[in-house]
C-alpha cells in the first residue's frame, strides 16, 4: 500500500481527537491526585531512607550524613548456618498460605452467595471475627488448647483416647500443619470478601441461562464462576508473590510462644531479624532486612507479572 | 423452582459454614468465657470452658480504671469514622481514575501507586518524615494519616473492579448522553461499585479499628489519644518485652507482676471485638446480589 | 508525557531526599553552632576550674566548695548556674526513663514540683517523659534518631551498648564535664563505681544507685508450704539480710518433700534465659552468654561456657528436677509473673537473685511470707554497673545544663524524693517511725506517680524509706556492694557490633537450645554437644577471638 498523505480532514480528525483525549483525561488526572500527593507523602518522601540499609550510623552525622558502610549490614542475613531454613521456612509457608487460601477463600465465597438461607450474614460475621483479634490473643487461644498441662487436647480428647499427653511446643512436626490452620482460622473471613464482593458483579442472568439448559450448581460454578474469578484470583496471587519473603510475625512468633524448640520450623525471616536485633539494637541491620525482601518480592512480582501478561495479557497488574 | 442439585447444593453449604462458623466461634467464646474467669484460677488451672470460679473483676478493672477505657472507645471511634470515610474517598476516586484505559501514562501511575507496596522507607524514615517535616507527633493526625489512609492494594482492588465489573458499554451509553467525566462516575459507575466500596470501606475500617502501631510510636505525651487497641498492645508489648528482657533488666518480674493479669487482657480483647460485631451486620447489606440494568445486552 | 512522568518521578525522590537531608541534618548546624559555644564555655571553664583547682587546693584547709545540698562543686558550676538565673530564661531539660506501667497520670504535676526546685537550685525548668517498658525503647530510639529533644535518659531497655554505638550518648569526659558538673555525682556514686560505666575507656553513662552486684541462684519458697513439710526455717541460720545459706543438694531434699506433700502444685520455676546472669558466677562481659570469664575474679581468659563444667552442673540439676516433676511442662512458654504464680496458688518455690531487702520484696509481691534461700555467692559482674545508666544525649543543645540537671538529682534529697516517690502529701506522706507510706486514701493503684523503679532513679539512696523496709537497707546494701566477689573485667563492655552477623547467628542456635537445656526438657548429655556443634558451625570460636582480644587491648590500659 502506498503511504497514506494525510488529507486537511483526516488532520483536523486527528487535532479533534488529541484534544479530546486531553479534555478528558484532565477531571481524571484531578480525580488521581489526592491520592497521588498521599502516596508522595507517606511513601515516597521517607523512601530515600532506605540508604539506611546500606550506611554506618552515627547519630551525629544523621542518616544521611552518615559514612557508607556497602553491603556489612546484609552479611548477618547470609552467613549463618540458618540462612537456608529460614528462608525455606518463609516461602514455603507463604507458598501453601497462597494455595490453601485461595481455595478456601473461594469456596467459602461461592457457598455463601449461593446460600439462602436467613443463617448467611450469621456466617459472615462470624467466620471475620478471628481475623479481628490480635496475634498475641489467638497466642492465648491456641495455648488454651495446646498447653501440655491444662490443655484442652491434653487433657479432654487425648485423655479420652487413652493417649499420653503431648508437650505441643517441644514438637517441632505438628507445627506446620498447626499454624498453616490458624492461619486460615484468622484470614478466611476477611479473604472471602474479596471473593464475595466480585461474585456478586457476576451477571446473573448467565446462571440462569445455564441453569435453564440443565446444568447442575456444580457445572454452573466450574464453568461460569470459577473463569469470571480469574482475574481477581490472579491479581491477588500476584500480590501474596511480591510479599512472599514477608511473614506475618504474630503468626511466628507469639503463637508459638516464642519456643526454642520449635525454631526449625517457626524460624522466618522476619522472627530471625528480630530475635538477633533485640539486643542490638542495630536499625541498618533491620532496614537492611527491609531492603532484601522488598528487592526479592520485587523481582518475584515483576518475573511473575511478565508470565501472566504473556498468557492473559488483561489480568496483568501493569 | 429448587432443583435436586440446587437443594443438595444449599444442605451441604449449610453444613459446611455450620461447621466452619463453629470452628471461628468456640474459641472467642473461650476468650468471653476467660475475660469473666477469676485470675487467679485461670492461672492455676488454664483456661476452661466452665471455670471454677466466676468474677467480673476483669470488666471492673477495666471501666474502674478511670474513663481511660471510655475515652479510648470514643477515639477509636471517631478515628475509624472520620479515618473510613476520607480513606474511601481518596482511594476510591485514584482507584478510578487509574482505571480509565484511555488516560495516558496510566500505566506509569499503576507502576507508582503498585511499587509502594513493595518498597519502603522504613520505621525511622517514615517517623522522621511525620515527625520533624510535618510536625504530626503526639496529634490525632498522627492516628489517621500515617500509612492507612490510602494503600495500594485497596487501590489496585478497586481499579481492578471498576474494570470488569463496570461494563464499557454502560459507561459509553452515558458518554453518548453528553455525561461529563465526573458525572459518568458518580452516577454510573460508583453505584455500580458499591459491593467493592463496602469491601474496602470494611477493610480499611478493620484498619483503624485495629491498628496500635501509630499510636504507639507517635503518641508519648498525649494519653488522651490511645485507643482501645493501643491500650491493649501496649500491656501485651510490655510482656512479651519484659518476659524476653528479664536477662538484662534485672527487675524484670517486677514489672511483669504489675501488668494487669490475664482475664483482663482476654476482657480488653472481647471490648476492643464488639463493635464490629456490632456493625458488621450493616455493611453487610452491600453485599447483596447485583441488579443487571436493563438495557445492556449481554 | 512519559518523559514529564519520569522528570516528575525524579523531582519527587530529589524533594524527598532533600526533605530528608533538611529534617535529620536540621540537628547538624545547630549542633556544630552548639559545638563552638560549648567548646568557647568549657574552655572558660576549664580555664576557671584551673584557676579555681589552685584556688580550691588552697582553701581545701578551710573546706571545697559546696553547693545547696553539701555535694562538692566548683566556681565554674557555681557561676553557670548564676548565669542562668540572671538571664530570667530557664531552658527547658527533657529527661526520660521507664517504668512498667506508662506515663502516670500526675507526670505534668511532677514536672512541675521538680522545676520548682530546679530553678531555684539550678536556674532550669525539667520536663519528664516517662513510657512503660517495651514502648520506652522503641520510642527512645525514634525519639533519639530524629533529634527530638531528650536531653537526659536512662539506657535500660534501649541498650546501652547500642546507644554507644549509634552515638547517642555524650561523652562526659569530653572538656571535663564531669569534674567540673558532676562532682556532686562524683561523691555519690565513687569512682569504682563511675568506671565500671566505661565503654573502650571513654564515660558514657552514669550508673543508678543500687545493688551493683546480686546473690546468686537465690530461690523463695513460700512460707505456708515449708510449715507443710515441717522444714524449719525459724531456727536456720540467716546471714544480715535474713538469707538462709544452703547447699543444692539441700534445696533438691526441699523440693522432693514439696512434691510429695503437694503434688498438685507447680514445686520451682526458672524464668527463661535468666539462668546463666543469675545463677551462675560468670562474667558474660556484655550481654551474651558466647565467651564468658569462668574464673571471673582471677583470670581474664575468655572460655566457652557450654563447655564447662559449671554450666553443665547446673542444666543437669535442672534435668533431674524437671525428670521429678518439680517443673511445670508448660515451663518453656510461662509468660505469667513468678509472684502473680505464687499469688494464684499454683506455685510454690522459684528462682530469684537476692539483695539487702528481698526478704521483705518478694514477701510484698507475693502477698504472703516467702523464705529466702542462696546456693550460690555474691557476685558483681561487668554488666551489672552498665546496665542502667544515665546517660546525656550526644546532640543535647548544652551538654553543661544538663549534666548539672543529672548531678542534681544525684545529690539533692528534695528531687531524688519527687522523681522517687511523687509529691508529700498527695502521693506519699511520712510515717511516725521516721519511714514513709502512701498518702491517706492512696494505694497502688490509684496513686498518680508509683512508678515502683527506683533502682533506675540516680539516687535512691538519698530519698525517704518506704514503710516495710530497713531504715538502714542503703548502707546494708552499699556495704554488700563492697564485699561482693567482683570480676576483674569490672568496667569492661564487649561491643559486638564489628560481629554482628557471627551474634546474631549466635543468638538464633542459642535461642533454640537455652529453655530446653536451662529449663530442664532435654538431657545435657546429648543436648549440650548438639548445640555446642551448631554453635561452632556459626562462627563461635571467631566471636570469643574477637571477644578475648577486645579484653586484652582493654586489660592494658584499664587502671
Amino acid at each position: 500500500m502506498a503511504a497514506q498523505v494525510l488529507s486537511p480532514e483526516d488532520k483536523l480528525r486527528q487535532k479533534r481527537k488529541k484534544k479530546n483525549l486531553l479534555h478528558r483525561s484532565i477531571p481524571i488526572y484531578i480525580m488521581a491526585l489526592p491520592g497521588l500527593i498521599y502516596l508522595f507523602i507517606n511513601n515516597y518522601m521517607p523512601m530515600p531512607g532506605i540508604v539506611l540499609a546500606f550506611k554506618n550510623y552515627k547519630a551525629k552525622k544523621g542518616i544521611y550524613g552518615s559514612a557508607w558502610a556497602g553491603l556489612k549490614n546484609f552479611k548477618y542475613l547470609f552467613s549463618t548456618t540458618d540462612a537456608w531454613v529460614i528462608t525455606r521456612n518463609t516461602i514455603g509457608y507463604n507458598l501453601v498460605f497462597i494455595i490453601v487460601n485461595t481455595i478456601a477463600a473461594i469456596a467459602v465465597a461461592i457457598i455463601l452467595s449461593e446460600l439462602t438461607s436467613k443463617a448467611k450474614k450469621f456466617y459472615q460475621s462470624a467466620i471475620l471475627l478471628p481475623f479481628l483479634l490480635s496475634a498475641v490473643i489467638i497466642s492465648y487461644l491456641v495455648f488454651a488448647f495446646l498447653s501440655a498441662d491444662n490443655g484442652f487436647i491434653n487433657n479432654t480428647i487425648l485423655k479420652a483416647m487413652g493417649h499420653d499427653p503431648i508437650n505441643w511446643y517441644a514438637e517441632p512436626k505438628y507445627w506446620p500443619f498447626i499454624l498453616v490452620f490458624v492461619n486460615l482460622w484468622k484470614g478466611i473471613g476477611y479473604s472471602c470478601i474479596i471473593y464475595l464482593a466480585t461474585i456478586i458483579s457476576f451477571d446473573r442472568s448467565l446462571y440462569e441461562a445455564a441453569a435453564i439448559d440443565g446444568a447442575t450448581k456444580w457445572q454452573q460454578i466450574r464453568s461460569i464462576t470459577l473463569p469470571l474469578l480469574k482475574p481477581t484470583v490472579i491479581m491477588l496471587t500476584l500480590m501474596a508473590v511480591g510479599r512472599i519473603f514477608y511473614s506475618d510475625f504474630g503468626l511466628f512468633y507469639q503463637v508459638p510462644q516464642n519456643s526454642g524448640a520449635l525454631l526449625p520450623v517457626t524460624n522466618t525471616i522476619d522472627t530471625y531479624v528480630y530475635r538477633g536485633l533485640l539486643e542490638l539494637g542495630d536499625i541498618t541491620m533491620s532496614a537492611a532486612a527491609g531492603v532484601y525482601q522488598s528487592l526479592v518480592g520485587f523481582v518475584l512480582v515483576l518475573g511473575a507479572n511478565l508470565l501472566v501478561r504473556k498468557l492473559d495479557p488483561d489480568s496483568a497488574l501493569f | 423452582m429448587k432443583t435436586k442439585s440446587e437443594r443438595k447444593f444449599q444442605l451441604i453449604g449449610n453444613i459446611i459454614m455450620i461447621i466452619i462458623t463453629a470452628c471461628a466461634l468456640i474459641p472467642l467464646v473461650l476468650m468471653a468465657i476467660s475475660s469473666f474467669t477469676d485470675n487467679d484460677v485461670l492461672v492455676r488451672n488454664g483456661y476452661s470452658f466452665i471455670p471454677e470460679k466466676w468474677s467480673f473483676f476483669a470488666y471492673e478493672y477495666i471501666f474502674k480504671s478511670s474513663s481511660a477505657v471510655i475515652h479510648a472507645y470514643g477515639i477509636s471511634i471517631l478515628l475509624t469514622a472520620v479515618g473510613t470515610v476520607c480513606s474511601l474517598v481518596i482511594t476510591t476516586l485514584l482507584a478510578y481514575a487509574l482505571s480509565r484505559t484511555f488516560l495516558p501514562g496510566r500505566n506509569i501511575l499503576t507502576f507508582i501507586v503498585f511499587f509502594t507496596m513493595l518498597f519502603n522507607g522504613g520505621l525511622v524514615p517514615t517517623y522522621i518524615n511525620y515527625t520533624t517535616v510535618f510536625g504530626l507527633k503526639n496529634t490525632f493526625w498522627s492516628l489517621l494519616i500515617p500509612s492507612l489512609l490510602m494503600n495500594a492494594f485497596n487501590v489496585m482492588l478497586m481499579k481492578s473492579y471498576f474494570m470488569t465489573g463496570v461494563p464499557e458499554e454502560i459507561m459509553e451509553a452515558a458518554y453518548i448522553d453528553g455525561a461529563s467525566e465526573y458525572a459518568a462516575f458518580g452516577r454510573i459507575a460508583l453505584p455500580l461499585a458499591k459491593p467493592i466500596v463496602a469491601t474496602v470501606g470494611l477493610f480499611v475500617g478493620i484498619g483503624y479499628w485495629n491498628d496500635w502501631m501509630n499510636g504507639y510510636i507517635y503518641l508519648t505525651k498525649r494519653t488522651d489519644l490511645y485507643s482501645i487497641q493501643n491500650l491493649l498492645n501496649r500491656m501485651i508489648q510490655n510482656i512479651q518485652f519484659l518476659s524476653q528482657s528479664a536477662g538484662s533488666i534485672s527487675n524484670a518480674q517486677q514489672g511483669l507482676a504489675n501488668i494487669p493479669s490475664v482475664s483482663v487482657r482476654m476482657a480488653m480483647a472481647v471490648v476492643g471485638v464488639l463493635p464490629i460485631i456490632v456493625i458488621y451486620p450493616f455493611v453487610q447489606n452491600n453485599f447483596v446480589k447485583g441488579i443487571t440494568l436493563g438495557g445492556v445486552k449481554g | 508525557m512519559r518523559k514529564q512522568l519520569a522528570l516528575a518521578l525524579v523531582g519527587a525522590m530529589t524533594a524527598g531526599l532533600l526533605a530528608g537531608c533538611g529534617s535529620t541534618d536540621s540537628g547538624s548546624p545547630a549542633a556544630a553552632s552548639q559545638d563552638t559555644a560549648a567548646a568557647t564555655s568549657a574552655a572558660t571553664a576549664a580555664a576557671a576550674a584551673s584557676t579555681d583547682a589552685a584556688a580550691a587546693a588552697s582553701t581545701s584547709a578551710s573546706g571545697d566548695l559546696t553547693d545547696a545540698n553539701g555535694a562538692p562543686t566548683t566556681q565554674a558550676a557555681i557561676d553557670a548556674i548564676q548565669k542562668r538565673k540572671d538571664s530570667g530564661n530557664y531552658p527547658k531539660i527533657v529527661l526520660a526513663f521507664m517504668n512498667f506501667a506508662g506515663s502516670p497520670a500526675g507526670i505534668e504535676r511532677i514536672s512541675q514540683d521538680i522545676s520548682k526546685r530546679t530553678e531555684e537550685t539550678l536556674g532550669v525548668d525539667v520536663e519528664l517523659q516517662i513510657m512503660d517498658a517495651a514502648s520506652y525503647s522503641q520510642n527512645m530510639n525514634l525519639m533519639l534518631a530524629s533529634g527530638e529533644q531528650v536531653d537526659v535518659f536512662n539506657a535500660v531497655s534501649v541498650g546501652y551498648l547500642p546507644c554507644v554505638n549509634k552515638g547517642y550518648c555524650l561523652d562526659m569526659d569530653e572538656d571535663d564535664l564531669l569534674n567540673t558538673y558532676g562532682l556532686g555525682i562524683k561523691a555519690a556514686v565513687g569512682d569504682k563505681w563511675i568506671n565500671a560505666s566505661r565503654v573502650s575507656g571513654s564515660l558514657y553513662g552514669i550508673t543508678s544507685m543500687k545493688e551493683m552486684g546480686q546473690g546468686l541462684f537465690g530461690i523463695s519458697v513460700a512460707q505456708q508450704y515449708l510449715d507443710g513439710i515441717g522444714y524449719d526455717y525459724a531456727s536456720a541460720e540467716k546471714d544480715e539480710n535474713g538469707i538462709i545459706h544452703v547447699t543444692l543438694d539441700d534445696v533438691s531434699k526441699i523440693f522432693s518433700d514439696l512434691h510429695t506433700k503437694y503434688p498438685d502444685k507447680t514445686v520451682f520455676y526458672l524464668d527463661a534465659g535468666t539462668m546463666i546472669g543469675q545463677c551462675l558466677e560468670v562474667d558474660q562481659l556484655g550481654n551474651d552468654p558466647f565467651g564468658v570469664l569462668t574464673d571471673p575474679v582471677n583470670d581474664l581468659t575468655v572460655s566457652d561456657l557450654f563447655s564447662s563444667d559449671v554450666y553443665k552442673n547446673a542444666c543437669k540439676q535442672m534435668y533431674t528436677w524437671n525428670q521429678a516433676g518439680y517443673l511445670s511442662q508448660d515451663a518453656m512458654t510461662e509468660t505469667t509473673a513468678t509472684t502473680v504464680q505464687v499469688k494464684s496458688g499454683s506455685l510454690m518455690a522459684y528462682k530469684t537473685a537476692i539483695k539487702p531487702g528481698i526478704v521483705a520484696q518478694e514477701s510484698n509481691l507475693c502477698g504472703e511470707p516467702m523464705v529466702l534461700f542462696q546456693t550460690g555467692g555474691n557476685f558483681v559482674a561487668s554488666n551489672t554497673a552498665s546496665s542502667m545508666p544515665w546517660c546525656i544525649n550526644s546532640q543535647t543543645e548544652d551538654p553543661v545544663t544538663a549534666m548539672q540537671v543529672l548531678n542534681a538529682f544525684y545529690s539533692d534529697p528534695v528531687l531524688s524524693n519527687l522523681i522517687c516517690w511523687g509529691e508529700e502529701g498527695k502521693e506519699y506522706q511520712k510515717t511516725d517511725d521516721g519511714h514513709i507510706d502512701f498518702a491517706d486514701g492512696v494505694s497502688a493503684d490509684t496513686s498518680e506517680y508509683y512508678n515502683n523503679v527506683n533502682w533506675e532513679m540516680p539516687n535512691q539512696f538519698i530519698a525517704d524509706i518506704w514503710t516495710g523496709n530497713d531504715m538502714d537497707v542503703w548502707t546494708k546494701t552499699a556495704s554488700f556492694n563492697e564485699q561482693c566477689d567482683t570480676t576483674k573485667a569490672l568496667g569492661f563492655t564487649f561491643d559486638s557490633s564489628d560481629v554482628s552477623a557471627e551474634y546474631t547467628a549466635l543468638n538464633n542456635v542459642y535461642t533454640e537450645y537455652r529453655d530446653q537445656l536451662e529449663l530442664g526438657f532435654l538431657n545435657p548429655d546429648t543436648g549440650i554437644p548438639e548445640m555446642e556443634g551448631k554453635l561452632k558451625a556459626a562462627g563461635l570460636d571467631d566471636y570469643m577471638k574477637a571477644k578475648q582480644s577486645a579484653l586484652d587491648e582493654w586489660a592494658k590500659t584499664a587502671k
